[in-house]
């Protein structure tokens, strides 16, 4: 295949979203500049070509692109976005080789890479199947024998569309539909790549499944699309790391996940996000849980200069359940951490439950933006949100801004937060015996977020420790 | 224009003394949006501004007036009653200026036209003041505009009670406390299926004890926001009881400017029949103040079916050189253990639900006026009130 690529202005269209947050510039200026910047109907278009997509899919593109112009930018979206060096980008590189069914016949330089991030090991130790996905197009695909003799589909996005149209057009987009706001649309119209997952009904997956994400070569961008079905009945435990080397340019990430758990169907989501810093990550994540199906989000946000993440999860049908564990570290000044989940309970006897930690230092920022909302006729249901934040020095800083709605009275919504910083008692106890500073503020830290910790695979509980004790290393004195 | 009637607004400022500064604030009314950033993605406006906007009422009283209640006890020396736009008794004066020193018009749209349209009354000395104001006439838009100024070591107390039987009542409020100064407001809003609207800015170097209490509004909006000085410290309680179709939106936002400030909030809504209530704030420690503490608690009870409840206490840390930072959050129906400890006492359900939501809702030193409100509707909600046997 040949070597395609579109080259777009990602740093324009950032930037001219955020001149346009509370109308300050004009449609027709937005339009003008987006369209400039390489993003119209013909690039689109162009794309769709380029990925022989069926018609609905280059339609449902146009319709995100018509949107993305439409949509006013959210006004809580952090104005240095757009200061970033995000400068040309091609958006959809086509890699040089052919997808490759094993791991031996991938090339000694691109393996090496995927071997320091620890994912051919760890693939055939632990994970059950893997879709890496580099440069964009997934060049490794391999999903084990026994999963596919279970009737398990799970292939990347592109191969998806193309082998189950059908299956694909019935929820892609569905749950997180592109009029949600504007980079969901812009999401839309650019998406690439990917991973698509169908597990079948009673079909339970033992082994955690693993979608290694990989920001490749610098000025790359990413619009990964995972899609997740849980037929009734059945259990999967996926697990999204995301990790990028050291890139000279700032990167723009706007990905979207979207989990589907039909009725008693159990769905356990792990993301840890590694990025280096000059990636800016916006992610979409929302789920759908049938009746007495549960959702349950983990969420390690490490990584990346700015990150905006809300794991959400709409509770449709009687008895189902949803927690979402997220932890977020902003390290450096600049560091803007915007996480916070997002439970609707639409149905009675609907259960959610939310903690989120995050922990500050050397001038980060660390946003939690949470909803629960129970509608009417949501009788029983059950909230409960937690939400700490760990301030390490002075110049930090931390805002909470959760909303608990209730429109039922039968109802049971409670929140607590609690914002604080390092406490002198116990750093003094575990220094009189004689454990230093940073061993002691680490220990601490990692106090903090056990609630978290216990809930992550054993080899991921231990990259996360490794971390963040890697991070207190840079921490200057304790506050 | 919305809210008020605009033929009738421009004459009736133009009747006014300072009517040009006036012009000029109503022309600012005009030009503001109600609200600019939204509340919430699933919710807009916590407030339905619309339900304002859809008013046109006028500065004169006309039509069918009701009999105003007015208060048997006069609980302070300096007093003044205002029925229907008109001072009718009392020993303060209102003057004609129409601005605030310690708000700016442009902090919302309805500041504007509040300041536009209504007297002044100022209290600046030490003493217990107690303003009773009044609308009884459908269709009246009835503004008032409140200057308190605390100087060092001066003692205020302010007990403000609004009751509007008709039409709709605003109060602009700004107050100022100097360093060792105490200055404690009061803040009832007894509606009838009307309207109210308050916004309140208080900068504070001393000490602030704020208590609101708002219920019987169908649409009603109250915004307090106080800033903490060096040492400053604050404790507020904000109430809010929906009956009927009423909608409430109590706000009250803490800003710590200096440092070893210190403040503590109480928020308490009950939502019965198909009303709305919204109880939030902002608690926010600028990188200004450091070694300062907040606490908000929030919490709500839903007693009927129909009954909305929205609480969201927000916490702005911008220094992590913090004493304490911390808020709390709940929303739900009457506990049924609570329920359930009272009637394995011999109390029957209702009963015990009455008292729990009695227990829940009302106060120490809660004035009559309030304490007969919450009565009569809990009455009529079925929950009566048991005298204690000897």
């Amino acid at each position: 295949m040949e070597e395609q690529q579109i080259g777009l202005d990602l740093q324009e269209i950032i930037s001219a979203s955020i001149e346009a947050k509370n109308n300050r510039i004009s449609f027709d200026e937005f339009h003008e500049r987006v369209v400039r910047a390489g993003l119209r109907r013909s690039v689109i278009e162009e794309i769709s070509k380029v990925k022989s997509e069926p018609e609905w899919m280059t339609k449902l593109r146009l319709r995100g692109l018509e949107l993305f112009e439409k949509i006013p930018t959210p006004n809580w979206l952090p104005d240095a976005i757009g200061n970033l060096n995000v400068s040309e980008m091609s958006l959809y590189v086509k890699p040089s080789l052919d997808t490759k069914a094993s791991w031996d016949e991938i090339p000694p330089e691109i393996k090496r890479y995927y071997e320091e991030l620890g994912v051919p090991k760890s693939e055939r130790e632990v994970l059950g199947g893997l879709v890496a996905q580099f440069e964009s197009e997934p060049i490794y695909q391999n999903v084990k024998k026994e999963l596919a003799k279970k009737g398990v589909i799970m292939l990347s996005m592109e191969s998806a569309v193309q082998k189950y149209p059908d299956l694909v057009r019935e929820y892609y987009m569905k749950i997180f539909p592109p009029s949600d706001h504007k980079f969901a649309a812009l999401h839309a119209a650019l998406s690439s790549g990917g991973v698509f997952v169908y597990v079948p009904k009673n079909v339970r997956i033992q082994t955690p499944v693993e979608g290694f994400f990989v920001i490749g070569t610098p000025q790359e961008a990413q619009f990964e699309h995972t899609l997740l079905i849980a037929d009734e009945g059945s259990y999967i435990h996926f697990i999204e790391g995301c990790s990028a080397p050291q890139l000279t340019k700032d990167s723009f990430h706007d990905g979207m996940v979207e989990l589907y758990a039909k009725s008693n169907a159990r769905i356990k989501f792990t993301t840890i996000q590694n990025w280096s810093k000059n990636v800016i990550n916006f992610n979409n994540k929302r789920a759908w849980a049938d009746q007495g199906a549960t959702v349950e989000w983990v969420e390690g946000s490490l990584g990346a200069r700015i990150s905006v993440v809300y794991p959400t999860t709409i509770l449709r049908g009687r008895g189902a359940t949803s927690t979402s564990l997220v932890v977020t570290m902003a390290t450096a000044e600049g560091d803007w951490k915007d996480s916070g989940s997002k439970m609707i309970h639409a149905a009675p006897d609907t259960r959610s439950k939310v903690i989120n930690k995050n922990i500050g230092f050397n001038g980060g920022v660390n946003v939690y933006r949470g909803v629960i909302r129970v509608n009417k006729g949501a009788v029983n249901a059950r909230a409960y949100v937690k939400c700490d934040s760990l301030m390490l020095d002075d110049k930090t800083k931390a805002f909470t801004y959760p909303h608990n709605q209730v429109f039922e009275q039968d109802a049971d919504v409670a929140h607590e937060a609690h914002t604080l910083r390092m406490n002198e008692d116990q750093l003094f106890y575990l220094r009189t015996r004689g454990i230093g500073d940073k061993e002691a503020t680490s220990m601490l830290v990692l106090g903090f977020i056990d609630d978290i910790m216990r809930e992550l695979p054993f080899e991921y509980a231990t990259m996360l420790n490794k971390v963040i004790k890697l991070e207190i290393e840079k921490l200057g004195a304790v506050a | 224009m919305g809210v008020v009637d605009p033929d009738e607004v421009t004459r009736y400022i133009s009747s006014l003394p300072e009517s040009n500064k006036r012009k000029e604030l109503l022309k600012l009314f005009i030009e503001l949006p109600y609200q600019r950033v939204n509340d919430s993605p699933t919710l807009k406006h916590y407030t339905e501004w619309e339900e304002y906007d859809r008013l046109s009422l006028s500065l004169r009283a006309q039509g069918e007036r009701i009999r105003p209640i007015l208060p048997l006890l006069k609980p302070a020396d300096k007093y003044v009653i205002i029925v229907d736009n008109e001072v009718i008794e009392g020993n303060l004066d209102l003057s004609s200026e129409p601005y605030n020193s310690v708000i700016s018009p442009s902090s919302e749209k309805l500041v504007a036209l509040t300041l536009a349209t209504a007297g002044k009354l100022k209290v600046t000395r030490g003493g217990k003041y107690f303003i009773y104001h009044v609308s009884t006439s459908p269709l009246l838009f009835s503004p008032l505009n409140v200057e308190v100024e605390a100087g060092k070591g001066e003692k205020i107390e302010l007990f403000y009670m609004n009751r509007v039987e008709a039409g709709m009542g605003s109060l602009v409020l700004g107050a100022r406390g100097a360093e060792g100064s105490s200055v404690k407001v009061r803040l009832v809003n007894l509606g009838n299926s009307s309207h109210f609207y308050l916004f309140s800015r208080m900068e504070i170097q001393g000490e602030l004890e704020l208590d609101v209490f708002s219920s019987g509004t169908r649409l009603g909006h109250a915004e307090i926001k106080v800033d903490l000085g060096e040492g400053a410290r604050s404790s507020f309680k904000a109430r809010a009881f929906g009956v009927r179709d009423n909608k409430i939106d109590l706000k009250v936002d803490v800003n710590h400017v200096g440092p070893y400030s210190s403040s503590q909030g109480l928020l308490k809504a009950v939502a019965a029949d198909e009303a709305y209530t919204s109880i939030r704030g902002v608690a926010s420690i600028s990188s200004s103040a450091p070694d300062s503490s907040t606490s908000i608690i929030g919490r709500s009870l839903l007693i009927s079916r129909g009954a909305k409840a929205v609480v969201t206490p927000m916490l702005e840390v911008k220094t992590g050189k913090i004493r304490e930072a911390r808020h709390s959050a709940s929303a739900s129906k009457v506990s049924e253990d609570s329920v359930f400890y009272l009637q394995s006492r011999g109390v029957d359900r209702k009963t015990a639900e009455g008292l729990i939501i009695r227990g829940f809702l009302l106060e120490e030193g809660d004035p009559s006026e309030v304490l007969q409100v919450v009565e009569e509707s809990l009455t009529k909600l079925g929950y009566t009130k048991v005298e204690p046997s000897v």
